[in-house]
């Protein structure tokens, strides 16, 4: 297992390089001298010029590459051209906000997906199938921040239950950024979950359990849903994933502290080191969360588990 | 059990019925049967007769809907239709167990063999997880599998090996009526012989009754004490291995003989039976194999035979012969 | 020849069958269809300078009328002329995107699914890489180097839709390579490229469909999103997004400005998510 996790862990290095390489070289397109931007336009051509010199723009490309990789490495990713703060100070102050956001989000589409998508594939065409599968289809239907939007309007501006803006701090502020991050990729788990298990209580194996003497709820719990949830697991890592971009927008729209919210702005006001920054943090992320989900794949399905025994 | 009686299972009229897209299948059209304690039945037909639906409905593993199942099936004289879901799990794997056709997908492939046979054997006997575990290890050995293979998961063991499992599995709580569904179609020649082998023996010394459901008229001679003919959902020839083998009577029993190749005169030409089963869902009038025929009569096309005795307990669905 | 040809048509006549007994599908199809009219024509029913982008002072926030089904926005332009014209820019850059990467994508795939070796493996990490970076993360970097356009973001989003055509079409040809009717072909002493192109594509084209519809809905959500954030498609042009996005400080007031849009949105991809299954159900009989 231990060789299992290593192999993982060292095949994700190249992904890792080539993902911040790409970024860096997009974000190096990016018009515009940043000395320039730093000093200002009262600034004489020598101070810009010197300033180059300092921050290495006048190295090649791939050279400014890997010494950003290294600097990275250090936990340096270099100054905002704003404030002058250290970026890595910047992000990793908002860092857990997000964090926290992701994972109360996962929590929530994973406690409701599973159950939801199992019951749908037991009871299948019966009333409760059909709407959880409607409730399912409109969740992966419908934009992020419109349904943000619309719990704001009904359950803050009407109900008042919570509000407006998420805090970071309490339970009831981050109940609503939370539910608007989940719901789309709840959706997609809860309709994977319910085809796979379709596809497993389908399976011979589920009958033998049944002649066997298992009762119905057991052959359900102990023989289908291990087997439903060797693809099921693949999709929440995705999903998992997919919830660090939701953050992006999630986080604008609640006005919620963290880097998601912190990359948007650096775009708006050209903060190039920032958005560098964010961009790689949150490949970083996914590539991390990809990893444990391989990981986890081996362990519920033995025919690769075995092969690393 | 409520009264005593000498057959382990009664099947009477029985009739299944699945109900899919507005279309009615008739899988079982009113099948009677009846297995004597430690007897050997084969049930024998082509693939769609309606076979492996007897098999299941015994453990009233039907699924429902869209099934719908009609008729009695008595386990040792007791109804299993008046039985509740909990009581038929204590019949299921206990009293009567399957052994399914295809050992390849029969297996839990996230589970442990060893811990797949201590299921059932918790499931059914008030024992400990060490000691069921330890039993689980002694059936694998009985199968001729070595107990430190318990360990494994079902994709590091051959075909024969999993069908090995499967009836080790099957056997762990003795049960006393055996349903073995074509277990061998699946598996390789030489495998076939070993593991046939296997469940004569294991039969014997468990003193079981058995199903034995299969296509192959070579396994019926070599296990079977009786024969129940399958076709289109209806038994249309029953009796002693004799009496099916030297007294064929039904012109379908006739054809599944003459479809097989003649070891002794090689140089003649099989005779295989024309057509096709007809469609369940659409049932000839008749008797459901007059399409197919070779003797049909008006009177086969217009009027479904009943089973007519003809001498001992040999019995025929044909107006080919009368009762005597 | 002939007799393949006669087999294809009646595979697809039988998806047709199938998929119109499926109410999900057609009712997408429809509401597609329709999007797609109302798209194309637009400029028959609303005049783009006067009724889109026009200001109009007298009507300022109107609420939902006979004149206006919809309402009027914070500059009196009518909502609905402003949807339909908003479905513009959706359904043009999705199309453009997902198309461009299909093609992309399906090339490299069939590349490396049929030479397999080495090439098959550089193609492999390439994907590896692009797959690593979550599409919205993706078009936000691109579009935050090169700022907000139409092409910027076709690009961007053609970019990161391309492996998932790749991985797929190289599925589908290493299945395909080994199965008997390549086999035949090649024996025969077919040149590979007739080989790719007459005895493996066509088997793929089923999959690559379903596909497409539903990168079509996903790709649609994300430009809206980025629009939201200010990313996508620039003011005064309309955008699903961009409408949504201004509706905020309105919203209290004003909550059609944010329902309609919205709405618009949701339906569309429903539709297609809708049509995306149920091709998928009627291509694939035996997944229900």
């Amino acid at each position: 297992m231990l060789k299992y996790i290593a192999k993982r862990l060292l095949a994700m290095i190249p992904v890792i390089l080539g993902v911040t390489l790409i970024v860096y070289l997009i974000m190096s397109l990016a018009p515009g001298d940043p000395a320039r931007t730093i000093l200002g336009e009262l600034a004489t051509e020598e101070q810009v010029n010197e300033l180059r010199e300092e921050m290495g723009l006048n190295d090649p490309i791939i050279v400014q590459y890997f010494r950003y990789i290294w600097n990275l490495l250090h936990g340096d990713l270099g100054r905002s051209y704003q404030s002058r703060i250290d970026v890595s100070t910047e992000i990793f102050s908002r860092f857990p906000n997000t964090i926290k956001l992701a994972l109360a989000a996962s929590l929530f589409s994973v406690i409701l997906a599973l159950p939801l998508g199992i019951i749908a594939a037991v009871k299948q065409n019966t009333f409760f199938d059909s709407f959880s599968m409607f409730v399912a289809i409109i969740g992966i239907s419908c934009p992020t921040f419109w349904f943000g939007l619309i719990l704001i309007l009904v359950f803050a501006v009407n109900l008042k239950w919570f509000p407006v803006s998420g805090q970071v701090d309490n339970f009831r502020g981050m109940v609503l950024p939370a539910l608007t991050l989940a719901f789309n990729s709840m959706a997609a788990m809860a309709r994977v979950t319910r085809s796979s298990m379709l596809e497993v209580i389908r399976q011979d194996y589920i009958r033998t359990a049944r002649a066997k003497g298992v009762s119905q709820r057991n052959v359900i719990l102990q023989h289908a849903v291990p087997n439903a949830m060797i693809p099921t697991v693949t999709v929440i890592g995705l999903r998992i994933g997919g919830l660090l971009a939701g953050a992006v927008i999630c986080e604008t729209v609640f006005s919620w502290p963290g880097i998601g919210r912190l990359l948007v702005q650096s775009i708006q006001s050209r903060n190039t080191p920032v958005v560098l920054g964010c961009i790689i943090i949150f490949s970083i992320c996914f590539s991390l969360v990809n990893l444990i989900v391989d990981i986890l794949y081996a362990f519920i399905d033995p025919r690769i588990k075995s092969q690393y025994q | 059990m409520s009264e005593q009686t000498n057959y382990a299972l009664e099947i009477e009229n029985l009739f299944v019925e699945y109900h899919v897209d507005k279309e009615v299948v008739h899988a079982l059209n009113g099948i009677s049967l009846k297995l004597k304690k430690g007897e050997t039945v084969g049930l024998v037909g082509e693939t769609g007769a309606g076979k492996t639906t007897t098999g299941l409905s015994i453990l009233r593993l039907i699924p429902s809907p869209p099934g719908v199942v009609r008729g009695k099936i008595l386990v040792k004289g007791e109804d299993i239709s008046t039985l509740s879901e909990k009581q038929m799990e204590t019949i299921r794997g206990n009293v009567v167990s399957m052994i399914f056709q295809d050992p390849m997908t029969s297996l839990n492939p996230t589970k442990t063999v060893n811990d797949q046979i201590a299921e059932v054997i918790r499931l059914h006997e008030k024992i400990g997880k060490k000691e069921a575990a330890v039993k689980a290890g002694d059936m694998l050995e009985m199968v001729g599998i070595p107990r430190d293979r318990g360990g494994e998961y079902p994709h590091q063991f051959s075909g024969g090996m999993k069908q090995r499992v499967v009836i080790a599995m099957a056997l762990a709580c003795s049960p006393e009526i055996l349903i073995a569904d074509e277990p061998t179609t699946a598996l390789d020649v030489t495998i076939q012989a070993q593991v046939l082998d296997m469940i004569r023996e294991l039969k014997k010394k468990y003193d079981m009754s058995m199903i034995m459901i299969t296509h192959d008229l070579g396994i019926v001679a070599e296990i079977c004490d009786t024969v129940a003919i399958v076709y289109a959902g209806s038994i249309v020839e029953y009796g002693t291995l004799e009496d099916i083998f030297n007294r064929t009577a039904h012109p379908y029993t006739v054809g599944l003989f003459g479809s097989l190749p003649n070891m002794d005169d090689r140089t003649q030409r099989l005779k295989p039976i024309q057509g096709l089963m007809p469609d369940p869902t659409n049932l000839p009038e008749g008797c459901p194999f007059s399409p197919r025929c070779p003797q049909a009569t008006e009177e086969c096309r217009t009027r479904k035979p009943a089973l007519r005795n003809i001498g001992g307990e040999h019995v025929v669905a044909c107006h080919l012969f009368k009762e005597g | 020849m002939e007799k393949n040809e006669f087999k294809q048509r009646s595979m697809l006549a039988e998806t047709w069958k199938r998929l119109k007994k499926n109410k999900g599908a057609m009712i997408g199809l429809v509401i597609v269809t329709v999007l797609f009219l109302l798209a194309i024509f637009a400029g028959v029913i609303y005049d783009y300078d006067t009724d889109v982008i026009g200001q109009n002072y007298n009507e300022l926030l109107q609420g939902p009328s006979g004149k206006h089904w919809f309402g009027t926005d914070e500059m009196g332009r009518d909502l609905l002329a402003r949807i339909i014209y908003g479905s513009r820019a959706s359904l043009f850059i999705s199309f453009a995107a997902v198309a461009l990467a299909a093609v992309i994508g399906c090339f490299f795939g069939a590349i490396s699914g049929y030479f397999g070796g080495k090439v098959d493996s550089v193609i492999m990490r390439m994907t590896d890489i692009l797959l690593a970076i979550p599409e919205t993360l993706f078009a936000i970097t691109l579009v935050a180097a090169l700022g907000t356009s139409t092409f910027t973001l076709i690009i961007a989003l053609a970019i990161s839709n391309i492996p998932i055509y790749c991985r797929l079409l190289r599925g589908s040809v290493l299945t395909q390579r080994g199965s008997e009717h390549v086999e035949a072909a090649r024996a025969i002493g077919a040149k590979t490229s007739t080989i790719i192109v007459h005895h493996i594509l066509p088997n793929c084209i089923a999959p690559v469909l379903v596909q497409f519809t539903l990168s079509i809905a996903v790709t649609i959500l994300t430009i809206s999103g980025l629009s939201f954030l200010g990313l996508g498609v620039a003011a005064p042009k309309p955008e699903w997004g961009a409408l949504l996005s201004s509706s905020r400080s309105y919203m209290r007031e004003h909550t059609y400005l944010t329902i309609f849009p919205g709405l618009a949105i949701m339906i569309t991809i429903l539709s297609l998510n809708l049509l995306g299954d149920g091709l998928r159900d009627a291509l694939d009989p035996r997944l229900r």
